[in-house]
């Protein structure tokens, strides 16, 4: 099971650029919007599973399942999210 | 990520522009030195890089010199302002210049002469700071703390607008690193005083620090934290010259936060009364709670949104057209009027005689 390390900053800068900060782990990055989707999702659940890219995609009818997989699996690996 | 902590409301002086007069003397419930501990190890928890005292005068505590080794404890730097009325013992003021997290002394000066810094600070204050800065200076090479860093604040207002220059040279003299030149703002016990610059007297002190910031560049350094950092390419363009850097940066609730004398954690103490809203104050006292919690509450992210978002400074002018625009620049979002229109009229002068300039 997975959280989103709080406090999570998003701002837009441009039409399909967000700022993304996360404060606690130092990382301030710019994204697009599905990236922010995908994080504003997680931060509704109260527990994220293992399982939640399947779940996203699946509720979302998205197609590049692949893509989640890498964007989740970063995610983990810049503390976005962290295990608990 | 950096703290502006307000440890106490106590104060020994009343200045007439104290930004914080409204608040001086509301001692009940401020925080004890063991709550201070805890939050200290909380702050050195969660990586604080420094830590910048105010108040009140942070001095008046009884307890500030067991609060300043409680910094070296928890391996946080830290800095703090004084009127410098309390830094008369000698073995106190030993004791802080050999605190090796200690970074910054701010010293608060309005006038190079006790007649203008007493006409606003109170009787006798100037002999008694000015002499407090002497023995500090002396202490700092004797213990040859390079690292510790020795300003002189000075609000700049319509008293003191005349002899700017002369207190630039003064704090030379002296021995000070640095001068920060900050802008009369209309609250605390200066609400009701008519004491904020014209344009005019603004751009005329820029130009004139221009001038003597050429001779003094070398010996001091100085933050000219009344204009914008467009005068430094007005400077430039108009005159030839050099101008000190006005980086403006905000960061409040992303890499800045505020502590009050209760230990309630804030963006940024211009934010405070949004925060206000919230029913419950247990909630952000930081003694009781985990600080990325309090952080991640709602309204401690609006700041950071309103900065930094696309639109935010549409229509401010002439920030819309300036090109240090969340470069060097990121104007208040907390003075952001309800309607979102804002004019900051020496940038409005200066960009105007700009333009006239370029266009002859």
């Amino acid at each position: 099971m997975y959280k989103i390390n709080n406090p999570v900053r998003i701002t837009q800068k441009e039409d399909d650029v967000f700022l993304l900060s996360l404060p606690k782990v130092n990382i301030r990055i710019e994204v697009n919007r599905n990236v922010i989707d995908f994080i504003e999702y997680m931060q509704l659940k109260e527990k994220i599973e293992d399982d939640v890219v399947e779940e996203y995609i699946v509720k979302n009818q998205i197609e590049n399942k692949s893509d989640y997989c890498l964007l989740f699996n970063q995610m983990i690996d810049t503390k976005v999210v962290v295990s608990v | 990520m950096n703290i502006k902590w307000d440890i106490t409301y106590k104060c020994n002086l009343n200045c007439k522009h104290c930004i914080n007069g409204d608040y001086l003397g509301q001692i009940e419930n401020e925080l004890c030195f063991n709550e201070i501990q805890i939050i200290l190890r909380k702050l050195h928890e969660v990586k604080v890089n420094y830590i910048h005292l105010l108040g009140g005068e942070p001095t008046a505590r009884a307890d500030i010199g067991k609060i300043f080794e409680e910094f070296c404890i928890n391996n946080i730097n830290f800095g703090f302002n004084t009127n410098g009325l309390k830094l008369t013992d000698p073995t106190f003021r030993r004791s802080i210049v050999k605190n090796i997290n200690l970074k910054n002394i701010v010293f608060s000066l309005e006038g190079p002469t006790a007649e203008i810094n007493d006409s606003i600070r109170g009787k006798k204050v100037f002999e008694i700071t000015t002499n407090n800065i002497r023995e500090i200076v002396k202490l700092k090479r004797e213990f040859k703390r390079e690292d510790l860093v020795l300003t002189i604040n000075t609000v700049v207002n319509k008293i003191n607008y005349n002899y700017i220059i002369d207190m630039i040279y003064f704090a030379k003299n002296i021995g000070v690193d640095e001068m920060v030149l900050l802008q009369f703002i209309q609250e605390g016990n200066g609400k009701e005083l008519d004491e904020t610059l014209s344009v005019e007297q603004e751009i005329s002190l820029v130009k004139d620090i221009a001038y003597c910031y050429k001779e003094v560049k070398n010996d001091l350094s100085i933050r000219p934290r009344f204009i914008y950092p467009l005068a430094q390419k007005y400077v430039k363009e108009m005159y030839e010259l050099e101008f000190p850097s006005t980086y403006s940066m905000c960061g409040a609730g992303e890499n800045f936060f505020y502590l009050n004398n209760k230990g309630e954690l804030y963006p940024c103490d211009r934010y405070k009364d949004r925060i206000n809203l919230l029913n419950d104050k247990s909630k952000i006292k930081l003694a009781d709670n985990e600080f990325w919690d309090i952080a991640s509450l709602k309204g401690y992210e609006e700041i950071f949104e309103k900065s930094e978002h696309k639109n935010s400074y549409l229509l401010y002018e002439p920030c819309n057209n300036c090109e240090y625009l969340r470069i060097e620049c990121y104007p208040c979002p907390a003075l952001m009027p309800a309607n979102g229109e804002m004019k900051v009229r020496a940038c409005m002068q200066m960009m105007e005689e700009l333009e006239h300039v370029q266009n002859k």
